[in-house]
């Protein structure tokens, strides 16, 4: 219930929210530009492991089902497994969403970003030892 | 030699099956808890004033405590140290009740050990709080003057059987350390000379010897090949066919691919040729380890040892391919804290990014800049959390 306030609140201010998590992430993080479309903050950025780069698409907002995030990397043709963590769209799971979620609160999309980082390169690893190195709760 | 384990499969592969190996071993302060434990035991039999007052004795750990070939337990179980009683007296001075009851009665007249003691049919339990129990087997000497071979009570405490566990185990570990220098002493002699730059270095990992770490290997493969099946191929015999089939390969690796592809083909022999593949003590060959096995038996053995060879013949090739193997023989919670210390070990040393940022964020220590780098140093700071979707 109270979960379901704050998720109101979050809405009814949806432009002012989003405007925040866009100032935070281009703070700390500058391979990362956004805009909002249509109440979603849309995102995106090339980063670079080494040589090798990741092209990243993030859409955010609180009318979307179940969680704020969809998180998405273009550069890679990854394929559904439950051992690599994404979602059936293949968006990236980055969080267990009782363990890892403040009560009653969103995941600032910020502390978000290094997590994408980490996943790509967790994904790496799993490519070769067919094994997920992270930390992970499994289904 | 090569100190980049990341761009060397083979000998990444041995540093980590040494790593599995390690992960398998009781840590070491649960060892000296259970080197107390038995001590004890020994004190409380010294003071006592009738059986025991004029008999010299000695505790002391046979079997895979005594060869370093100890392997956790499966699924929680507890932990088994087995230990002899040894009377240095010659059997035919007592009855094998006799003995078996001494140590009965002191154990039960100590209020403690009243309570944790279990009785076997030839041996006592005790049952420790910290999930291990000791077997106590009370035995005397075969013969005078010799102070290896031992009597042990057997049949309803009726009879004696003689055995050689101290024999056993000094010909395990000369064989053991008949390789002049393994692969990975020459690592670790490599790494201290070049003081490289990392995380410590934890020799306890690289002391084991290749036919040690090989037998540790092949039991914890057994006991997840066993865990919903019948007629398991016990660690004795598992032990002796890997001792008597080493010929001082120099990695674990060779090791188990050399005495498993010999076992392979001996049995495929004596059953081409209608014999029976028969397993002898090596140090007393009257008895066979075999003599009881039915056909279902040799049938667990055969399927066992295939299903082995064919996933450990598959190491050969690179994680890419041979992954999922090493999650089948291992397990995957093992396998997974091993490369995870082993990234955490030497990524520092590689200039590999992915290898370096893998290592940082293993350990828990990453930061993200604003290019999206990661570091130890500068950025926002990676916060835990656990991947779980999918």
């Amino acid at each position: 219930m109270v979960e379901k306030i704050i998720n109101e609140n979050y809405k009814n201010n949806y432009r002012l929210n989003l405007i925040l998590e866009k100032n935070l992430v281009e703070l700390n993080f500058d391979w990362l530009k956004f805009k909002i479309l249509n109440k979603v903050l849309v995102g995106s950025g090339r980063f670079y492991i080494g040589q090798k780069k990741y092209d990243i698409e993030i859409n955010y907002s609180p009318y979307f089902a179940h969680r704020n995030d969809r998180i998405y990397v273009k550069s890679e043709n990854i394929v559904f497994d439950d051992r690599i963590h994404v979602y059936a769209d293949l968006s990236l799971c980055l969080y267990h969403p009782q363990i890892d979620k403040p009560p009653f609160q969103t995941i600032p999309l910020y502390k978000l970003i290094p997590r994408i980082i980490e996943w790509c390169i967790y994904y790496e690893n799993f490519k070769v030892y067919k094994v997920w190195l992270g930390k992970e709760i499994k289904h | 030699m090569d100190r980049n384990i990341f761009t060397n499969y083979k000998l990444q592969r041995e540093e980590l099956l040494a790593r599995i190996a390690q992960e398998l071993e009781l840590d070491q302060s649960r060892k000296n808890k259970m080197e107390s434990a038995y001590k004890a035991v020994y004190e409380l039999l010294k003071k006592e004033s009738n059986f025991f007052k004029d008999l010299e004795i000695l505790i002391y750990p046979q079997g895979s405590a005594k060869i370093g070939t100890t392997v956790k337990p499966i699924n929680g179980e507890d932990f088994d140290l087995d230990t002899v009683l040894h009377i240095y007296d010659p059997y035919y001075n007592h009855s094998p009740k006799a003995i078996y009851d001494a140590l009965i009665k002191v154990l039960e007249n100590d209020s403690y050990y009243k309570t944790i003691m279990e009785k076997k049919k030839r041996c006592v339990r005790l049952n420790y709080k910290s999930d291990f129990h000791i077997d106590i087997l009370p035995a005397c000497m075969k013969n005078i003057n010799d102070y290896e071979k031992i009597a042990i009570p057997e049949k309803a405490l009726n009879n004696w059987s003689f055995g050689n566990p101290k024999g056993f185990a000094n010909r395990f570990l000369n064989n053991a350390n008949s390789v002049s220098k393994s692969v990975l002493k020459l690592f670790s002699d490599t790494l201290t000379k070049a003081s490289i730059e990392s995380e410590p270095i934890p020799n306890a990992i690289y002391e084991k010897t290749p036919l040690q770490r090989a037998v540790q290997l092949v039991k914890r493969y057994r006991d997840i090949y066993y865990q919903n099946k019948d007629f398991r191929v016990s660690s004795i015999v598992i032990t002796t066919i890997i001792s008597e089939s080493y010929n001082s390969e120099d990695s674990i690796y060779s090791t188990i691919s050399n005495t498993i592809g010999k076992i392979k083909n001996d049995y495929t022999i004596s059953v081409a040729s209608k014999t029976k593949f028969k397993i002898f003590n090596p140090v007393d060959d009257s008895e066979e380890f075999t003599d009881s096995w039915t056909d279902k038996h040799y049938e667990s053995f055969n399927s066992f040892i295939n299903h082995f060879y064919k996933n450990w013949l598959l190491l050969e090739e690179s994680f890419e391919v041979s992954g999922e193997r090493y999650i089948e023989l291992f397990g995957e919670s093992i396998y997974k804290k091993s490369l995870q210390s082993q990234l955490k070990t030497f990524s520092g040393n590689s200039t590999n990014d992915l290898i370096k940022s893998s290592g940082i964020i293993i350990s828990g220590n990453g930061r993200t800049d604003k290019s999206g780098k990661i570091n130890k140093t500068k950025g926002v700071k990676n916060e835990n959390y656990h991947s779980y979707g999918g």
